[in-house]
């Protein structure tokens, strides 16, 4: 092996400050399953997040990028506790919240919050828009008057571009950019300084990504928020991340600034992935070819003694079935820059194809 | 126009649109199943029959109609007929029309200050006529017309309060169940199967028997507790078992989507995302459960009359009712006016209020309906 390990801040290295805004160490998130018959149950735990570790500063957007089921959105949840991480630790601002209860975590309500990956599923269909985004307010800021909070909730909806006039409309009432909007809208009530973009965009269509995406880089600039902007492909996240992590079964795979993800992809997940986006460039659109993944979609249920990776990989070597890659800096590569493959210092081709 | 615009400043601009936003009110789902719900006639007639005969129980008091209690022996089992259609015959009212206390103690029984007023509102308009025994009269030539109505009170009555406590009760504990999970759930749905298996109905019958011992209804009376008020408590105690089960399958799936997460997310507590989250969207499934839940109640009162443990007489309900038509059937005849008016009272008002609970579920769910 000639990497380095990755220390736990990866990425922070050139930071100053005390703590960064979210530390994330060694996060486990395993489900317990039972199935089978009930004369031969079969016990296991799904793997949904496997050990993931990255760091994020303020007013820093990270991606986090993998196919359905590799564990973005449970990431996402045990950092906001919504889920009970198995192992690990998740530190905002150098405090740890992990573990704490529903009491404990209010205050830190008001400092990370999140946008679901499903706009049609995430609001109450019972209330009304103004009820949807004033109830944080009422719950942080309790001893306002309704008709303050409805006020505060028309200036976000004007924030996020929607008419501050259908306060009184029920969600079923517009249409899912709209929605998506509207849920954006609710996160930004308490102000916080950190969202999760759970996919805010893929459930949307093509036209209206594109609008949503712009939002939220204007909400980030103007309000200096921190994203950990989740998508299920590297095309969509390109334009507004500043690091990307790809995952792949529970795990990173490979974490760098979006330069080097695009630029220099150094496991051949990473590889695969990207040779699915379209270039923009005519001519290179029409050199692009695509790694095509042979093999089956892989089971996060099943515990892999090797390199989770291995069924599918194109360059697979004998190494690889015996003990799992670490997620290790490249050391030629720009600092910053980490793969989890054996192969990843040398494995600059397979994009170059 | 335009400079006024721009002169406008940003707060009073921000006024200006909350006042116009109060003009654009969205239409709820609730308003949205009425609308639904309108189209359906059957249903709406249904309510409408429903509401009605509310109001008329309600009212009782204040229409012209004879004692339900008065024993006239004389006149026993008149069979149906409408002529003359009044008569002023009012026992309890002098010529004058000045109301004989005691009269109207045993024509009514004690009242509570609202029937008082409204049986005043009567003697004022009506004076002494009241409506003669259209619909016959019983083995003590009481008026079956009369007692059908001071009947629905009590039927109604019943069905509403042992509906709604089962309601509150099933409705708490079910989505409390559901949204904690885990041991807490088992443990609370354990409760429920043991409460399930144990005959009820039995209990209730042996119960009743024990407080009507007469000196332990006497302790109970002087407290102030009637039979029927213990009536409510325990029928609502049983009857709230499905309910909770219903609303725990429910709040089980509700709790998956993401608009709960959400709320956690935004630091709601347990009990606020319990009753202003889950339990919001359950309602439409509380409401029917709870149209099918009121004739369960009133046809298990009846059935706890007929066996003579439910109302005691002179109060009156349906099932009473049913019960003193039954055992006028002897082999020389049967009185069958005694049997069909409670028949008929309880059957359509179970009929239409399970007809209810279709329609609205139909128009609370339309993804139901056709399948
Ligand atoms: N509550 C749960 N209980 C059991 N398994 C779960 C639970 N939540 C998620 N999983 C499993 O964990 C894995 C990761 O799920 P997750 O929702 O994080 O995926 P994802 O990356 O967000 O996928 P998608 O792009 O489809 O949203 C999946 O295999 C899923 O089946
Ligand atoms: S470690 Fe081996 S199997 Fe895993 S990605 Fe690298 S080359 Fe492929
Ligand atoms: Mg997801």
């Amino acid at each position: 092996m000639s990497g380095t390990v990755a220390s736990p801040n990866l990425g922070s290295s050139s930071s100053t400050t005390a703590a960064p805004l979210l530390e994330v160490r060694d996060l486990k998130v395993h489900f317990p399953f039972k199935r089978g018959t009930f004369l031969k149950p079969e016990r296991g735990f799904v793997r949904a997040v496997d050990g993931v570790s990255f760091t994020l500063r303020e007013g820093e957007t990270l991606g986090l990028v993998g196919e359905s089921g590799c564990g973005k959105s449970t990431t996402a949840r045990a950092c906001l506790n919504l889920v009970k991480p198995t192992s690990g630790e998740v530190l905002f601002q150098g405090r740890p919240i992990h573990g704490l209860g529903d009491r404990e975590m209010l205050p830190l309500r008001s400092e990370m919050q999140m946008i679901f990956q499903d706009p049609f599923a995430s609001l109450n269909p019972r209330m009304t828009v103004g009820k949807i985004v004033g109830e944080p307010l009422s719950i942080f800021f309790g001893g306002s008057s309704r008709r303050d909070r409805e006020l505060e909730v028309m200036r976000l909806l004007e924030l996020v571009g929607l008419n501050p006039r259908f306060l009184n409309r029920y969600p079923h009432e517009f249409s899912g950019g709209q929605r998506q909007r509207i849920g954006i809208a609710r996160a930004l009530a308490v102000r916080p300084k950190l969202i999760f973009c759970d996919e805010p965009v893929s459930a949307l269509d093509v036209s209206i990504q594109a609008q949503v995406v712009n939002l939220l880089e204007d909400l980030q600039q103007k309000l200096g928020l921190a994203y950990v902007f989740i998508a299920h492909d590297l095309a969509v996240v390109r334009h507004i991340c500043d690091r990307v992590g790809v995952m792949y079964l529970g795990r990173i795979v490979e974490l760098g600034t979006a330069e080097d993800i695009y630029g220099d992809p150094r496991h051949p997940y990473t590889q695969a992935l990207l040779s699915a986006v379209p270039e923009a460039d005519p001519a290179a659109e029409r050199r692009r070819k695509r790694i095509v993944l042979k093999g089956e979609v892989p089971s996060p249920d099943k515990q892999y003694p090797g390199c989770p990776f291995a069924d599918r990989c194109p360059i697979v070597q004998d190494v690889c079935k015996q003990s799992p890659p670490p997620l290790v800096q490249i050391e030629n590569a720009a600092a910053r820059h980490a793969a989890a493959c054996f192969f990843a210092r040398d494995n600059k081709t397979v994009r170059l194809l | 126009m335009t400079t006024a615009v721009i002169d406008e400043t940003e707060a009073a601009r921000r006024e200006r649109l909350w006042e116009e936003s109060r003009r654009v009110q969205g239409v709820s789902l609730g308003q949205d199943a009425w609308r639904r719900f309108r189209r359906d006639r059957v249903s709406m007639l249904s309510l409408v029959f429903l509401l009605g005969m509310g109001i008329l129980a309600i009212a009782t008091p204040l229409l012209p109609l004879q004692s339900p209690r008065l024993v006239k022996v004389d006149q026993k089992f008149q069979p149906m007929k409408f002529r003359p259609l009044f008569a002023p015959t009012a026992a309890w009212l002098d010529d004058a029309g000045k109301i004989n206390e005691a009269k109207l103690d045993e024509c009514f029984g004690e009242l509570n200050v609202v029937n008082d007023s409204l049986i005043k509102l009567r003697a004022a308009i009506f004076g002494r006529w009241e409506v003669t025994s259209w619909l016959g009269t019983d083995h003590l030539g009481r008026d079956q017309l009369a007692r059908l109505f001071w009947g629905a009170r009590v039927s109604l009555l019943v069905g509403v309060v042992a509906g709604l406590v089962s309601l509150v009760i099933g409705v708490s504990y079910g989505a409390t169940s559901g949204y904690i999970g885990g041991w807490v759930d088992s443990a609370m749905m354990r409760v429920i199967d043991v409460m399930y298996s144990v005959p009820f109905i039995f209990i209730v019958i042996f119960l009743i028997t024990v407080l009507s011992e007469e000196s332990i209804k006497k302790w109970l009376l002087e407290h102030g507790i009637d039979r029927i008020v213990i009536f409510y408590v325990v029928v609502g105690a049983i009857y709230w078992l499905t309910m909770a089960r219903v609303v725990r399958g429910q709040v089980l799936s509700l709790k998956q989507q993401q608009f709960i997460e959400a709320a956690r997310t935004v630091g709601c507590s347990r009990a606020r995302i319990i009753f202003v989250h889950l339990v919001p969207n359950l309602l439409s499934i509380i409401i029917v459960y709870l149209t099918l839940t009121i004739p369960r109640v009133m046809l298990f009162e009846s059935f706890l009359s007929f066996l003579g443990l439910g109302v005691e007489p002179p109060d009156v309900s349906w099932g009473l009712l049913a019960n003193e038509g039954a055992k006028n059937i002897t082999p020389i005849g049967i009185v069958w006016w005694l049997i069909v008016g409670p028949g008929l009272a309880l059957g359509l008002t179970c009929a239409a209020l399970n007809r209810l609970g279709d329609g609205l579920r139909d128009a609370l769910d339309p993804r139901l309906k056709n399948r």
